[in-house]
């Protein structure tokens, strides 16, 4: 279990955290006995069984929200420090509290007038009852309560945190508190250990009901005790939790357990509740001490299970809960005054609590979704909000687009070959080669038949292992799968699955892997959409090498290893996918070329690498490999003697054919000038810039 | 909590193994209509089963053959072998996905034909004293099948492979002789009403069920042990 999945499996407890609250609110007008003016409205079709479910909901929705936070905010403290800390909480949780306030107060407020006008009347607007004076610190936070308490938790959490670094010095403390952690979580003491306290807060509230569980603190800026420590353990467990993130394991080993806990908690909360309706105040003595400690261990039973629950089940990434987990935050934030406004227009319905209740969040969830996919998701609310943008039009998976999602700008070498010595019996493959692909660029191997160029491929893609030195993909083993997912390899003379039709072999391709292409971007981006219902066996060479092209990039790699590509093409058809080549290093692919045909090279590469008789005897640009031997090639008709030119400086070699000489020069125009000075009857002087093929024909003859 | 990499890497040797029956379903249905007529004749009359035996018998000797040629051997002459080891999958996981989806490919086929021959002798007059050879008979395709799978995935070269389905379609005349004479499987015991599961029986069957557990197991070990796939 890696730290990427436990944050899939956190992300999607928060966002059911979050929507459990919407649920829970839209369920309130529905509560029996619901006193309009706490809640907006009370339905005509008022559900026991809702409001008890409405109540086992509320139990454990923001302890298990803030105990998630409380692993969240160390993550980010260790990975921004406390400067990037802070400035990300103020983004994310201070501008949405201030903004979202002076938004939602006024739209919140409209509703619940609306409402009392929908059940007193109008009058009832014109004449208020008395209102009791405001405690010191009285303000309607709203539900948005919940960020204003998270900043105050984060301020004691980290004022406590640097009391214990700088008291804390050898570590003791710290190591005897995770070493409680720990034992309490790797058992079923941790509900115990943590619902008590909870347990003795809440049994000290003066005015205490039985539905309010940890009072919510949405109508005074000072802090409640209660409600202070009881998300105040959370936070720090959820801290805690992080220092030792192997614990998740534990939870999620036990959330069977804690499941079967929660359960027979909640039955005891209801069993103490017995003949008091849900919204009176809980008695005091034998009740009240059963009723708190009940709640207490549920509460915490029901979020060590819900969490253990989503690292088993919901550990990796999916599409969909990452847009809901996305989405969740904004849900929250703007869900009130749309579900309290759909429950006053509904509340007078002649329709049962099973009909209206659905139809209210539905409503609710339509609406506050199109608005987070229109309005948050792709504008600078969703910056905020999600701490990205994302388009409104998810690009379309055009491989271009898709591939270049993949590369990484990092110039970084993405395969390497260190010292690498391969043999295979007596024959040496490759001796003591050292070779580097950087990220985004097009490295094309040149060489005779049998001078390692495939035994490199093979090397890379982790299906030969060196006899000697060190092979390196995308700074690891390339035998690691991870590492080959984001790979595409064309080799040379392969044969596919002969009966099948173009588009299942690139269907079945990319369901090899991940996130794949789809047949028609792999074709689109190939040129071979007209081969698609093609089978395979009836194509030509060139077709067949082209479908393999296409094949390879089915798992949009990063890396792509193309065993001479365009063997058996015709000039469209090379063209085409040299086309497709440049796209593809455009946009930060790296790919790994070899071939025969030296103007593809030329054509393509950023740089090239000559093998000969296994071993790497050039390497540059392709500007460098020509001038390798525009230096060397001087060819005239002169009566100079070639031994005495072998001796002069710069000459490499010296050889008489006829009556020309050909020189094998370093500084050409210097031997040049000394020839011609030499020979004033010199004639027919040639000094050519060579192609690439003249430098790789005179590189690997030399080498011979 | 499942490593996803464990997950997708055996959604991929499934998908694999799916594909191997995909690209042989043609094969599959030849070999079940072969063997079904095959046992239908066998249950015509003397000559019809003298005849329908003897069909049935190289049905599912050939079928055995033609996947371990076409689907193995003849996936590593024309290097499309080659292309799944270039996928996003451990050599290991290759040779797993080929081992068992070919093995299915054969199996599917075989359980189907043997339970026919089976209900074949069962039903009609034939004597029920030939079941115990029958069903050792038909174990032993399945052990050459498998013996032929693991040589054909293990060896690079054509020519042992070819040996290897020699030998082992050889080895069956050897096989149909030996335990005829073995007491206790042979002699007369084959015309009697009621099948006699003797000592012998056992014996062999579990020879046979040892070599094919061995057969379909060695790949899988050797593999590992191996350092170069191409």
């Amino acid at each position: 279990m890696n730290t990427e999945n436990r944050v899939h499996a956190l992300d999607a407890v928060r966002a059911f955290a979050l929507l459990l609250g919407l649920a829970f609110h839209a369920a309130l007008s529905f509560i029996p006995g619901m006193p309009v003016g706490v809640w907006a409205i009370a339905d005509n079709s008022p559900s026991p069984a809702l409001a008890n479910a409405a109540f086992v909901a509320h139990l454990f929705r923001m302890t298990l929200f803030f105990f998630i936070a409380g692993y969240f905010a160390r993550l980010l403290f260790h990975r921004r420090g406390i400067g990037g800390f802070w400035s990300n909480r103020a983004l994310r949780i201070l501008v949405p509290l201030i903004v979202g306030w002076v938004i939602l107060f006024p739209s919140i407020s409209a509703v619940w007038i609306w409402g009392i006008a929908k059940t007193f009347g109008p009058q009832a607007l014109a004449n208020p009852p008395p209102r009791p004076p405001a405690p010191f610190g009285a303000f309607p936070l709203t539900h948005l309560w919940f960020l204003y308490y998270l900043l105050l938790l984060y301020v004691a959490l980290l004022a406590v945190r640097s009391i214990v670094v700088a008291a804390d010095r050898n570590g003791h403390v710290r190591a005897a508190v995770d070493k409680v952690v720990r034992g309490s979580l790797n058992g079923y003491w941790a509900a115990l250990f943590l619902g008590v306290p909870v347990a003795l807060c809440l049994y000290d509230l003066k005015w205490w009901s039985f539905f309010q569980g940890i009072p919510t603190p949405d109508s005074n800026l000072i802090p409640q005790l209660a409600s202070f420590v009881g998300y105040g353990i959370a936070v720090m467990l959820g801290w805690l939790v992080h220092r030792q993130p192997d614990l998740l394991g534990s939870i999620q080993k036990r959330w069977i357990g804690h499941l079967v806990l929660a359960a027979a908690a909640t039955a005891a909360c209801f069993w103490a509740m017995r003949g008091h309706p849900l919204l009176s105040l809980v008695p005091q003595g034998t009740t009240r001490i059963t009723f708190a400690l009940a709640f207490g261990v549920a509460s915490w039973s029901w979020a060590l299970a819900i969490t253990g629950v989503a690292v088993q089940f919901f550990a990796q990434e999916s599409r969909v809960r990452r847009y809901v987990a996305d989405s969740s935050y904004w849900l929250y934030l703007a869900h009130l005054p749309i579900v309290a406004a759909f429950q006053v227009w509904m509340a007078k319905w002649p329709l049962h609590w099973s009909v209206k209740y659905p139809l209210v969040l539905l409503f609710s969830l339509a609406i506050l979704l199109a608005s987070y996919h229109l309005l948050v998701r792709p504008t600078f609310i969703g910056k905020v909000l999600n701490g990205r943008k994302y388009p409104l039009r998810a690009p379309r998976k055009t491989p271009e687009g898709a591939i270049a999602l993949c590369a990484d700008s990092t110039k970084m070498p993405v395969a390497e070959l260190r010292g690498v010595t391969k043999r295979f019996g007596k024959v040496v493959a490759l001796d003591n080669v050292d070779l580097q692909v950087n990220r985004g660029e097009l490295l094309a191997v040149l060489g005779p038949n049998g001078a390692g160029k495939t035994t490199a491929i093979g090397l890379w893609l982790g299906l030969l292992a060196p006899d000697q030195g060190t092979v390196a993909l995308m700074g690891g083993p390339p035998s690691e799968i991870e590492r080959r997912r984001r790979v595409g390899v064309m080799m040379q003379e392969v044969e596919l699955g002969r009966e099948l039709r173009v588009r299942e072999l690139l269907e079945l391709m990319g369901s090899y892997y991940p996130n794949s292409l789809t047949p028609e971007q792999a074709m689109e981006l190939t040129r071979t959409t007209a081969l698609a219902s093609r089978t395979y066996s009836k194509l030509s060479g060139g077709q067949k090498r082209q479908v393999q092209f296409a094949l390879a990039l089915c798992g949009r790699p990063e890396v792509l290893f193309l065993d001479e590509p365009t063997v058996g093409l015709d000039v469209q058809s090379r063209e085409a996918m040299w086309a497709a080549i440049r796209d593809l290093i455009a946009r930060g692919c790296s790919i790994v070329l070899t071939t025969h045909y030296l103007e593809e090279a030329e054509a393509l590469a950023d740089r090239v690498v000559v093998l000969a008789r296994s071993r790497v005897i050039a390497a540059g640009s392709v500007d460098e490999m020509r001038s390798i031997v525009a230096r060397r090639q001087i060819v005239c008709e002169t009566t100079v003697d070639a031994e005495v030119v072998r001796g002069w400086p710069g000459v490499v070699d010296s050889q008489r054919d006829g009556h020309r000489l050909r020189v094998t020069a370093f500084d050409a125009e210097a031997v040049v000038r000394r020839l011609l000075d030499a020979d004033h009857q010199l004639k027919n002087l040639e000094v050519r810039q060579a192609g690439l093929a003249e430098a790789f024909t005179e590189l690997t003859k030399e080498a011979a | 909590m499942s490593d996803p990499n464990d997950t997708i890497t055996r959604a991929l040797v499934l998908r694999l193994m799916a594909k191997d029956m995909y690209l042989n379903r043609q094969t599959m249905v030849a070999a079940l209509i072969g063997g079904i007529l095959s046992l239908i004749l066998a249950g015509t009359n003397r000559l019809g089963y003298s005849i329908g035996s003897v069909s049935f018998i190289t049905t599912m000797m050939a079928y055995g053959v033609v996947l371990a040629m076409y689907s193995i051997a003849q996936e590593r002459k024309d290097r499309s072998g080659l292309f799944v080891l270039s996928l996003p999958i451990a050599p290991s996981d290759y040779i797993r996905a080929k081992l068992f989806g070919t093995t299915l490919t054969f199996f599917i086929p075989w359980s189907i034909l043997s339970a026919g021959a089976v209900l074949l002798i069962a039903i009609t007059p034939l004597p029920d004293g030939l079941m115990p050879m029958t069903v050792l008979l038909l174990v032993y395709f399945l052990c050459t099948f498998s013996i032929m799978a693991a040589v054909a995935l293990f060896v690079n070269s054509d020519g042992k492979t070819t040996l290897a389905i020699i030998a082992t379609n050889m080895s069956l005349t050897f096989f149909m002789f030996g335990i005829a004479r073995i007491p206790g499987l042979g002699g007369s015991l084959d015309q009697q009403s009621t099948p006699t599961w003797s000592g012998a029986f056992f014996a062999v069957l579990a020879g046979e069920l040892a070599l094919i557990a061995i057969a379909l197991t060695a790949p899988l070990y050797l593999h590992q042990h191996k350092k170069d796939f191409i």
